[in-house]
């Protein structure tokens, strides 16, 4: 039987077709390595460290001659600064003390918000009437900035963990639970009446084709909730608090202590940046049907 | 020939925008044992909400549909539905979606069954394909899938819906001869529906025009030309061509009602 169709990949070029005639020795060798494809990422790896690098000089170098060292500090003061900080004798408490504070809250409150967030989204997209009586209670709810309901927990649930906690909880709650409920929504219709007259039972649809069609918009909420939770817990700390990362830039911003602000900036930066892989590879390994696009997918950062 | 499907004074209304919009009305038609009927029309003179009232996913407003002389309500494991878009899971690798609609009757995967699986994706030309996604697959492949994922499961009629629609002229023409080979071997009841007059007279062995809204069945025109049919070449035949102009003054009526 003839095939009329082809797949649609195609094999790699042979890299040498595209040789110019005249290069030659070190030039060769260089050209190579801008266009071989298995070193891609080696390349942008390279750059990416490059660029790192002068910006640090830039940074140490403008710091104390072009600008007061108290206002931007400088890379060599974050060095000396973070294992003072981090030393465990440190009266106020180590770096870490703090640190472990803000990722537990921010881990429980991720993990409840989470789980709850994904009952609710698929309960609601599966109960129609109840979804459009409550939507616009939900919106409302989630409209206004989180910080407002910041002093209301705290009178309600002290200023220990629990108001840190819950303030994240409901932060992730509603990122995730919307964007459950929109992948649930968003299962082709055509797909399950296909999957019901394949002999498909409600509960066999459920786990065979709405789970994992609804999964990329499930993980895309999870993913964004990371740098979302992590505000409502630092927000929470930089209210009231005597312990974590928002106490300490709290106490910081008062001490003017900028080198102390710009260490536990870079401290967050390399915790979300860590979580957000972890959920990646989590993500590339339960979505590998997919398309592999060249780009890995980031988070969007809160302003 | 023993009818396997009768339709009888069919209709069928729903609400759009607060009117009442009859999509069908009084639509009648056995479908023979074993026979391929196509199903021509305008485009909104209910071909496809036909088709989901066979398959079961609705009722009809009026009438009824009776399989194999019983009347039916709701889904039939019997009747198998192709339809236009592929609704492949793009998670799930050719094999795999062939596999679905066992997992879901929960045919366990014995030899017999791998054996059958393996010869239908011969049978359509997917070998060495197995193992591919969907999005790493062509539309004439997918298609292709989406045919043989119905056939695994042994159904009696199978309808389709514009199963070719989406593909470009040479696919096609391949699609409707493996088509043709599937039917001969298989021998199922086919209720097929097309915009395209060429394919509904290639395949056929009834040919239904259908009216513009609300459709009902203008005629039915039986295509005697023999089989097997040459797919390419039976355009040239006088016989093949008496039918088409025949259909295609019809259905020019209709298609100048509706636009």
């Amino acid at each position: 039987m003839a095939k009329t169709d082809e797949v649609k990949s195609t094999p790699p070029e042979d890299l040498d077709l595209l040789l110019p005639p005249e290069v030659t020795g070190l030039r060769l060798l260089w050209w190579r390595v801008r266009n071989a494809e298995e070193l891609r990422w080696v390349r942008v790896a390279a750059l990416r460290v490059i660029f790192g690098v002068i910006m640090i000089v830039l940074w140490e170098s403008a710091s104390g001659t072009l600008i007061d060292h108290r206002t931007i500090s400088s890379p060599s003061l974050l060095v000396t600064s973070f294992f003072e900080i981090s030393d465990p004798a440190n009266p106020d408490g180590s770096l870490w003390v703090h640190f472990s504070y803000t990722v537990e809250n921010t881990f429980w409150g991720y993990l409840l918000g989470a789980l709850a967030g994904i009952m609710f989204g698929f309960l609601l997209a599966e109960i129609e009437v109840v979804a459009l009586v409550i939507e616009p209670f939900i919106m409302a709810f989630n409209g206004v900035p989180r910080i407002a309901y910041a002093p209301l927990f705290i009178a309600w649930f002290g200023i220990e963990r629990q108001p840190k906690i819950i303030l994240v909880m409901t932060i992730v709650f509603f990122l995730t639970f919307v964007s459950t409920f929109a992948g649930i929504r968003g299962v082709s219709r055509d797909l399950i009446n296909v999957s019901r007259v394949l002999g498909g039972s409600k509960l066999a649809i459920l786990r065979k084709i709405v789970i994992p069609s609804a999964s990329p918009w499930i993980f895309n909420g999870l993913k964004i909730s990371i740098p979302f939770g992590m505000v409502g817990a630092i927000v929470g700390e930089y209210i009231i608090a005597d312990k974590g990362l928002g106490y300490l830039l709290q106490r910081y911003n008062n001490e003017y202590y900028t080198t102390g602000l710009i260490l536990i900036i870079f401290l967050l930066m390399i915790l979300v940046i860590m979580v957000n892989q972890i959920l990646n590879w989590a993500e590339g390994r339960a979505l590998r049907w997919r398309p592999t696009s060249r780009m890995g997918q980031e988070t969007v950062i809160p302003g | 020939m023993t009818a396997s499907l009768s339709i009888r004074q069919v209709g069928k209304r729903f609400l759009s925008r607060g009117t009442i919009v009859h999509a069908m009305s009084d639509v009648n038609l056995d479908v023979g044992e074993g026979e391929f009927v196509t199903i021509v029309g305008p485009s909104g003179c209910g071909k496809s909400t036909l088709l989901n009232i066979l398959a079961g996913l609705f009722p009809p407003s009026s009438g009824e549909v009776h399989f194999r002389g019983e009347r039916t309500r709701g889904l039939n494991p019997e009747i198998g539905y192709v339809t236009q878009q592929d609704n492949l899971l793009p998670w799930r690798t050719l094999r795999k979606n062939v596999l679905l609609p066992l997992e879901f009757r929960g045919v366990s995967v014995s030899n017999g069954v791998a054996e059958r699986v393996q010869t239908l994706i011969d049978k359509v030309g997917l070998s060495g394909f197995e193992n591919h996604y969907p999005h790493e697959l062509s539309g004439g492949m997918r298609q292709r899938v989406n045919i043989i994922r119905t056939l695994i499961c042994d159904p009696r009629v199978i309808l389709m819906d514009e199963p070719f629609g989406p593909l470009d002229a040479q696919t096609r023409l391949t699609l409707q001869n493996q088509l043709l080979e599937l039917w001969r071997e298989e021998r199922k009841t086919i209720v097929f529906i097309t915009h395209d007059l060429a394919e509904a007279i290639t395949l056929a062995d009834r040919v239904v025009v259908m009216t513009g809204r609300p459709g009902t069945i203008k005629s039915v025109t039986p295509v005697t030309i023999p089989r097997p049919r040459d797919v390419y070449h039976i355009h040239d035949s006088q016989a093949y061509r008496e039918i088409y102009d025949k259909l295609w003054e019809e259905l020019r009526d209709e298609v100048a009602k509706v636009m």
